[in-house]
């Protein structure tokens, strides 16, 4: 079943990747400060002996000089290093989350009907939301991993200097660490969470402006509504501002506790010096490291709301999982036995309703036999589409049996026998043939070909760029009547002996509807067909029901 | 990125599909590899990116380390070119040490900018296509005022696409003040392309005229003011009843709304809601049913008091016993306007004053003299 997501379980999937990437993260940091503090150490050395004429000439910079350049270096390197294995790691992070949550979607058990994945909204959602976790490892673990390990090597080097050096220092030091950031906490996480709020606002308001284009031009309101757009774009810069002037504001007292930590330090330092425990050269160093350390603590100062940004992505993922398993209502179970041909089905005194709706079928009765047709017409909102629902297994019937081969349909698994085309249907945005051969890979071009022509739509696609034929986003390219009669080919391609499909002549003029008709009854000749229609069809031998 | 995004989210979307034709594995494994290889290229990219960052700060890191180098070898007197001399004494040393990697820093800060012009570059190729793609302006700018309902003719109009495609082939079409005129064709005939041409959203070849007056002189907005417009599918906004109806005639008294709900039926409806006018409808007008939805938009038609009525298969989703409904209904309040209504079903408007069928319109012109 479906696992929660867990932040801290995001950095395990790649934990050599991420190791390595805080490794050399921590190697960077410590060139960039040692750099500085060895070249403060350097020339306050060399001035130093260089007041004493003959101790210039003994006085060893070799060593120090190659020191320094191999700081230099490594920082070069190690800030690349870092960067291409963080990121690196990162997008495989996310390549991971996808997949995860993909197959945890897959996983569940999803009725095929049209608001088990709820909205196009949510989804568009969800897909941010991955998109959002990869700030936990980025914008909080690596920051607070490399400030913590630098400023504690810090205070070993102070402390091995001279102990008083490093308790001088550590108050500042800890203040800018740990207080401060800690402080923006609180106001940060909800800053974050507004922020995602704000974020899924603007974006709502501006799809929803766009799918109302058309009207609202006509009507001439189409400013106001883009005001209302523009108002929600304002709140949403407003709060981006707001977690600045925050991260700002940390920031700054930040630098001012380092600036107390380097006073203290430098008013220890100097008397220290004049007590000969300790040389002017390693005060400097140790000034400048500490001066070098903000590099390390200035990210903190922002990693509340890259945590509570992550904190809300990973709430609404799992929030959004754990409301559709609630919502899945047939469980599906690989144990049971598939049913055989000849096919019966049967419903007795069969009642449904869908949660919410005002009415449903009430007490049908239905017998049908392999190679009967069965067309079910009616009124709109009488029911014939939670017929279908409670046909198609599911939807629970309120009352009422429901049997296939004489065993109720529940026991038998249908999944490889059954096909249904249900109202709102999926095209997905690439070519014709891979649409289709999602029913079946090895689909043959032949194959295509004859079951677009069964569905009336060869010609069409012969006047497109045949197979190729790209789709568009959501069948955007097709009309909606050329979708249903893709998918319906798709379906066709599956080769199921039970076919359910719900309104197969939507947008078809009634020679072509007779035409894919006939194309249905001849590959359903051996198995069942059941079509819900509202076109007033004239069709010889077969079963009719009209719900009334 | 959001290539990927809009891949993973198309099949997200159509998994109650993908779990029907048992295709899971085929989308899961599509996921998995466009991912890697997404992770790939990108890297591909980025490495380079941070190489040119990396040069950057190379400069800036060994600069930090010369400037060091030379400060601390001038105190010691030993710079081969300056034996014996102390070229900057020990305070001006300690000054420029310290100043160094701020004096850096622009440097560095140029290797992240730069990377953020890439990604500015990137997104903008995306956009560009989008924002240079060639968008036909309506050029109109006379005055249009209508009192009563207009004639219509339609000389010799053509649609193409941009990309040559023929969206509708030359037709003539005359309506009189007030007719209302059905027209018919196959799917994919040009019908819509028609009506958006008459909306003035599109680029046609040939004249169309309202009263005389060219549209294609006419000003946009003012024609729009006299055009009702219904879409084949209704278009709601999540909001109240009332704010919906609203979109139509944002200053209509509660009084207008309650009228124009009884004139399409839909007040009984209304009344029995607790929250009436303030009952909030969901995404894509949630929580009614279809029959329900169009007469809801029928309301919004009603509100803006128009002349012209353009509708695109109103009744396409609905069963005939509703569509029927929907058509008596349209048939009482469109008297007295000039309209045109797109169908695939007669059932109910045999009150239209003539039913065209495009492809006869079409043929028309090519028949020989007669």
């Amino acid at each position: 079943m479906l696992k929660p997501i867990r932040l801290r379980n995001l950095l395990r999937s790649r934990q050599a990747s991420w190791s390595l990437a805080l490794l050399l993260g921590a190697l960077t940091l410590f060139s960039a400060i040692a750099l500085l503090a060895t070249s403060g150490w350097f020339i306050t050395a060399s001035a130093i002996a260089g007041l004493v004429v003959t101790s210039s000439f003994t006085f060893d910079y070799f060593r120090p000089a190659a020191l320094i350049r191999l700081f230099a270096i490594m920082r070069t390197v190690g800030r690349y290093g870092e960067r291409v294995t963080s990121h690196h790691a990162t997008l495989s992070l996310l390549k991971d989350l996808r997949s995860q949550v993909f197959h945890a979607l897959t996983l569940r058990n999803t009725p095929t009907s049209q608001d088990s994945t709820g909205s196009a909204a949510t989804m568009h959602r969800l897909v941010a939301d991955i998109d959002r976790l990869d700030r936990f490892p980025l914008q909080f673990i690596t920051p607070w991993f490399w400030a913590v390990l630098i400023v504690l090597a810090y205070l070993t080097f102070a402390y091995w200097l001279q102990p008083q050096l490093a308790y001088a220092a550590s108050f500042g030091l800890l203040m800018a660490l740990l207080v401060i950031p800690i402080l923006g906490f609180w106001r940060g996480r909800k800053l974050a969470l507004s922020d995602v709020q704000a974020a899924e606002l603007r974006r709502e308001h501006f799809l929803e402006s766009l799918s109302l284009l058309t009207s609202l031009t006509l009507w001439q309101s189409w400013q106001t509504q883009q005001r209302d757009t523009l108002s929600a774009d304002e709140h949403y810069q407003e709060q981006h501002h707001q977690q600045q002037q925050l991260i700002s504001l940390l920031s700054l007292l930040q630098q001012l506790a380092l600036a107390t930590s380097l006073g203290c330090l430098l008013w220890v330092g100097v008397s220290l010096v004049s007590a000969e425990l300790i040389n002017v050269p390693w005060l400097l160093a140790s000034a400048l490291a500490l001066l070098g350390i903000h590099e390390a603590l200035i990210p903190l100062a922002g990693s509340f709301i890259g945590l509570g940004q992550s904190q809300a992505a990973r709430d609404r993922i799992n929030q959004l999982m754990q409301l559709d398993q609630a919502q899945s209502v047939v469980t599906t179970n690989a144990d049971k036995p598939r049913p055989s041909a000849p096919f019966q089905l049967q419903t007795e005194n069969l009642s449904a309703r869908i949660a919410g709706a005002l009415n449903g079928p009430e007490q049908i009765n239905i017998d049908l036999h392999s190679g009967q047709v069965l067309v079910i017409t009616g009124a709109s909102g009488i029911g014939k589409t939670t017929l279908l629902k409670v046909l198609a297994n599911t939807l629970m019937p309120s009352s009422g049996n429901y049997l296939i081969n004489q065993r109720p349909a529940i026991e038998w698994q249908l999944d490889e026998c059954m096909g249904y085309l249900p109202q709102q249907f999926d095209i997905f945005d690439s070519s014709l043939a891979s649409n289709l051969r999602l029913a079946d890979p090895q689909a043959s071009d032949k194959q295509l070909w004859q079951v677009l022509a069964d569905v009336a739509l060869a010609d069409w696609a012969q006047e497109q760029s045949g197979l190729d034929t790209a789709l568009g986003e959501y069948g955007a390219q097709i009309s909606g009547g050329q979708a249903r009669r893709i998918a319906l080919a798709r379906l066709l391609l599956a080769q199921r002996p039970i076919l359910l499909v719900d309104e197969p002549f939507a947008g078809l003029d009634s020679a072509s509807s007779y035409q894919v008709l006939a194309a249905l009854r001849e590959r359903q000749a051996n198995g069942l067909l059941i079509i819900v229609s509202h076109h007033a069809m004239d069709i010889a031998d077969v079963q009719r029901l009209h719900l009334s | 990125m959001s290539q990927l995004s809009s891949r993973f989210l198309d099949w997200v979307r159509g998994m109650p599909t993908l779990q029907h034709l048992k295709a899971l594995s085929q989308a899961q494994s599509d996921v998995d590899n466009s991912a890697s290889k997404y992770r790939d290229t990108t890297m591909k990219v980025l490495r380079l990116a941070f190489l040119s960052g990396a040069v950057l700060e190379l400069f800036s890191s060994l600069a930090i380390a010369l400037v060091a180098l030379y400060l601390g070898l001038g105190l010691l007197g030993v710079l081969p070119w300056a034996k014996g001399v102390i070229p900057v004494p020990y305070a001006g040393a300690l000054f420029i040490l310290l100043l160094a990697p701020e004096f850096y820093a622009p440097l560095r800060q140029l290797g992240t900018d730069y990377h953020a012009k890439a990604e500015a570059e990137g997104a903008i190729e995306e956009l560009l296509p989008l924002l240079e793609q060639h968008t036909w302006q309506h050029p109109g700018q006379q005055a249009l005022l209508l009192d009563a309902a207009p004639a219509l003719s339609l000389n010799n109009v053509s649609i193409t696409a941009h990309n040559g495609r023929t969206r509708l082939p030359r037709i003539n079409l005359h309506l009189a003040a007030g007719e209302r005129v059905g027209l018919h064709g196959e799917s994919g005939s040009g019908k819509s392309s028609l009506l958006l041409a008459l909306l003035g959203f599109i680029e046609y070849s040939g004249r169309i005229e309202v009263n005389q007056n060219s549209l294609l002189e006419t000003l946009r907005s003012d024609w729009h003011r006299q055009l009702g417009y219904l879409s084949q599918q209704p278009n709601f906004k999540r909001g109240s009843l009332a704010e919906n109806l609203r979109l139509a005639s944002p200053n209509a008294s509660e009084q207008a709304l309650y009228d124009v709900l009884r004139a399409v039926d839909l007040l009984p409806l209304v009344e029995k809601l607790p929250q009436g006018l303030h009952t909030p409808l969901g995404e894509r007008g949630l929580g009614l049913s279809g029959g329900q939805l169009s007469r809801l938009a029928i309301a919004q038609l009603l509100l803006r008091d128009a002349h012209v009525w353009l509708l695109d298969e109103p009744t396409a989703h609905l069963d005939p016993e509703t569509s029927a409904t929907i058509h008596a209904l349209l048939e009482k309040l469109s008297v007295g306007k000039t309209l045109i209504l797109v169908s695939h079903q007669w059932q109910g408007l045999q009150w239209l004053d003539r039913h065209l069928d495009l492809h006869a319109l079409q043929a028309q012109q090519e028949q020989p003299l007669c």
